[in-house]
């Protein structure tokens, strides 16, 4: 029986009620055929032959009473002919009962009887013409042979009538009896088949009813292994897309702020960009500006060097202000000839004025020119000790200024070196600045470069992101929907584990606990582990069937606990 | 009796294609209402923030959204949600640390040894949600002595956003942010909400919320700020509009008055009056300078 299909067995109980009714149905059939047979043989056969045997009965009756009144003297010519002509309808009629008689199905015996009645019948016929030509014979008139017609009337058509009846009363019996037998046979055959239908029914039913019964047993074992099988099945699957929801709303919800992470950076990168941008024509202009300086620098150095050459010059100078101190003392001893003269020319205007006193009036004009020349003398003596101190205040001062000039020159020579060394430096470090400078702008624009890449990455990145946060989401919405049909599912397992059991509700309810607490995938169930496309189920606590928080924080409005929740602590 | 497990139909995403066209509208729309620059190479990054919101609105296609939007006012709800969706939120407590450090050793030691009032007032130009002023406000609380206070200004143009940082209330995986000296500033949550925590209301109370358009032609909804944050919001603005930005800034910061922007923006390339302090760091200068006279 086990091994028997769902189909087979279904195909085997309604088979065997299918051949149960074909049995009941056949038997049916067959009684009524019979019956109907023998019905038929009674209203076919024998009722219409007892009605012909009857008609012939009384055609016969009615030829009779004809012939009577024909043989009655008081009988008139016309109605004598009348009655010769329903004499005549009634021999017709009678032929044409006999024939119908003879038509109808015949019985065992009946022929004999049949032979009987006709071979008396047409004796009776011969009879008959005997009394309407004995009645022809008289011309419709009472005689002789009305008489000997009556004779015959009362005579020997009478009995022969009397025998025809006694034939035909037997057929009629016969008929009666054949009837009856046949009435007989019917009953027999509806008994019969009341019985067979009774008997078939019977041992139908109880077979039907073990067959229903052992099958409908195993149905409901099986539907019922089913359903539970479904329903630990759908609770499971219930439970998944539960969590699948869930992660997928945690993806989603990760997705999208990591979109929006993704979004900022990829926006500080760009500003970065035109940042390193700046620098890089900056580090460029820095070059630029540098490189002047360089040169600056070396027309200052080219300039030092030639305030140090001037310096030497100055230095030059200052060995010729030397000589002119020597001019100078020349001067000097210049100067004191000049005082020899002096003193001379006052020696000698002296002795003019001796010898002009001495000349007496004479030499009075000559006294007034030596004492002339005296004066003069005596301011030339003024004025060359003048010009002496002069000249010796001016070979001090000039020496003290070359002296001066001589130590400026030398230290200014030396800062004038130092001038030339640092300026030397400056041009070295603006050369190295400018190397530097245009280093930065290489490396500005190698940066620039590397942020460009950075920039196409992040902004293919970013389309990544987005794409993936907006597939989170369908993939979110598509998991609660799934989640809703696992509910539907499990309700529809429900009904039909109600409809199994019939409705019983705490069994109902069971499964649904069921459902609650899944147990853990049995072999059985295995496939859905195959490949490991499918999430594993795992018993969750009561905590892990929260909603984790980051899937929570999308839906934040009725999510996120009011600020005044009591349950906040101070820890 | 069946039926109804099939009552939800997904929608189909693939009608939910951003024509070049659609993109382009959005992308100049989110530039005169928010001065967002969006580049050509966002229109991913558009179709993916805007789809579940013309989902959900009901409509078959982009087209449809975009020829709804244009028939509204500008101060309708769904021009707003169009900006919610298209302003990314990123922010973390304590994001750009050194900041915060020069906040407690350097600003603030300054502003005590010259403080003209007893209020340190702070605006945080762009707050997203919330973590930026609550870190202001853990700092500014734990630097701070008792005989001086201080107020926190923090606008966004995000709604939503704000709302969410108007809550105060955060999932207790961000504490790993915060340095633990800090952790003191939060109350935990126990039970079901053990995975939350909330800014203690000390904190919060020192904090005013607002919607504010920074580029938008209000005025600043408060003035005479000490310290300005406005961080890592340049970067989504073109220079124009950043020039606009700096000057409302500059407007309703006191003399002496510090703003700091993101570690990766620069005023490098734009006019404004503020001067550099050092990297991402800018002051106004006491002598106040006519707004604009060098340009």
């Amino acid at each position: 029986m086990k091994n028997l299909s769902l189909r087979m067995k279904l195909y085997a109980l309604s088979g065997s009620l299918l051949l149960v009714s074909l049995v009941l149905g056949g038997i049916g059939y067959w009684s009524i055929r019979e019956i109907t047979k023998d019905y038929k043989a009674v209203t076919s056969g024998n009722m219409p032959n007892v009605q012909t045997i009857g008609k012939l009965v009384l055609g016969l009756r009615e030829v009779r009473a004809e012939l009577l009144s024909l043989s009655m003297p008081e009988t008139a010519p016309e109605q004598g002919e009348r009655s010769l002509d329903l004499i005549a309808e009634q021999r017709r009629k009678l032929a044409e009962n006999l024939k119908i008689y003879e038509s109808l199905p015949i019985g065992p015996g009946e022929q004999e009887m049949i032979d009987d009645f006709k071979m008396k019948l047409d004796k009776q016929m011969e009879s008959y013409d005997a009394a309407i030509a004995l009645y022809r014979k008289g011309a419709g008139k009472e005689g002789p042979e009305r008489a000997e017609m009556r004779a015959l009337l009362s005579g020997k058509i009478r009995v022969a009538a009397g025998a025809l009846l006694e034939v035909a009363q037997k057929l009629q019996v016969y008929q009666e009896k054949w009837a009856e037998e046949n009435v007989a046979k019917a009953e027999a055959a509806a008994s019969l088949g009341s019985l067979l239908s009774i008997l078939t029914l019977l041992s139908g039913l109880l077979g039907g009813a073990a067959l229903s019964y052992l099958f409908s047993n195993s149905l409901v074992k099986t539907l019922n292994h089913i359903t539970t099988a479904i329903s630990e099945a759908s609770a499971q699957v219930s439970s998944a897309a539960g969590q699948i929801a869930s992660s997928s709303e945690e993806l989603s919800q990760a997705a999208t702020e990591q979109a929006a992470s993704l979004e900022e950076t990829a926006a500080s990168i760009e500003e970065m960009n035109s940042m390193v941008g700046k620098n890089r024509e900056n580090a460029k202009s820095t070059a630029g500006v540098s490189s002047d300086s360089e040169h600056t620098a070396g027309k200052g150095r080219e300039a030092v060097d030639q305030m140090i050459a001037s310096m030497n010059e100055i230095n030059r100078s200052n060995e010729q202000i030397s000589e002119i101190v020597k001019v100078i003392n020349e001067i000097g001893n210049k100067t004191k000839v000049i005082n020899d003269i002096v003193f001379q020319t006052k020696l000698l205007s002296f002795n003019a004025s001796v010898e002009a006193a001495r000349a007496g009036e004479h030499g009075k004009g000559f006294a007034v020119v030596a004492e002339e020349v005296g004066n003069l003398a005596q301011m030339s003596g003024n004025a060359a000790k003048e010009i002496s101190g002069l000249l010796e205040s001016s070979i001090q001062k000039v020496e003290a200024i070359v002296q001066e000039t001589k130590t400026k020159v030398e230290s200014g020579a030396v800062t004038a070196r130092q001038c030339g060394e640092i300026l030397g430096e400056i041009v070295t470090n603006v050369s190295k600045v400018a190397v530097m400078a245009s280093e930065i702008s290489t490396a500005s624009e190698e940066q620039a470069r590397g942020v460009q890449e950075i920039t196409k990455a992040m902004n293919q990145l970013d389309q990544v992101t987005q794409t993936n946060a907006a597939t989170s989401e369908e993939a979110a919405s598509a998991a609660e929907e799934l989640s809703a049909q696992a509910g539907a599912l499990r309700s529809l397992v429900v009904e039909l584990h109600q409809t199994v059991t019939g409705g019983e509700r705490n069994d109902a309810s069971a499964l649904g606990e069921a459902s609650e607490r899944p147990k853990a995938p049995r072999p059985a169930s295995a496939p859905v582990d195959r490949k490991g496309k499918v999430f594993h189920l795992k018993n969750r606590s009561a905590s892990e069937s929260s909603p984790a928080p980051a899937a929570l924080k999308r839906a934040s409005g009725d999510s996120t606990p009011d600020y005044d929740d009591p349950r906040f602590k101070d820890v | 009796m069946s039926s109804n497990a099939a009552a939800r139909v997904l929608p189909n995403y693939d009608a939910f294609r951003l024509s070049p066209g659609d993109f382009s509208y959005f992308q100049s729309a989110i530039h005169e209402v928010a001065g967002i620059h969006l580049s050509d190479g966002k229109i991913e990054l558009v179709q993916s923030r805007l789809r579940g919101h013309v989902i959900s609105l009901g409509y078959g296609n982009f087209e449809d959204y975009r020829n709804h939007l244009k028939s509204l006012p500008s101060d309708h709800a769904d021009w707003q949600e169009f900006i919610n969706l298209l302003t990314t939120n990123k922010t973390d407590f304590f994001r750009e640390a050194a900041h915060f450090q020069f906040l407690k050793e350097d600003i603030i030691p300054k502003w005590l040894a010259g403080a003209s009032s007893g209020t340190f007032k702070v605006w945080c130009a762009a707050s997203s949600s919330g973590e930026e002023p609550y870190t202001i406000s853990m700092v500014l609380d734990s630097c701070l002595p008792k005989d001086k206070t201080y107020s926190i200004r923090a606008t966004d143009i995000d709604t939503d956003i704000l709302g969410k940082a108007r809550t105060g209330v955060y999932f207790r995986s961000k504490l790993s942010e915060i340095p633990v000296e800090y952790h003191r500033y939060f109350d935990q949550g126990t039970a079901e909400i053990r995975d939350w925590m909330r800014v203690k209301p000390r904190l919060k109370a020192k904090i005013v919320f607002s919607r504010y358009n920074l580029n938008g032609t209000a005025f600043p909804p408060e003035d005479g700020f000490d310290l300005v944050f406005c961080r890592n919001v340049l970067i989504y603005f073109t220079p124009s509009a950043i020039e606009a930005v700096m000057k409302k800034l500059y407007q309703v910061t006191k003399p002496g008055g510090l703003l700091l922007i993101g570690h990766s923006e620069s005023l490098q390339n734009i006019k404004t009056d503020w001067k550099a302090v050092k990297p991402s760091v800018y002051s106004k200068s006491f002598t106040q300078s006519n707004c604009g006279s060098r340009m």
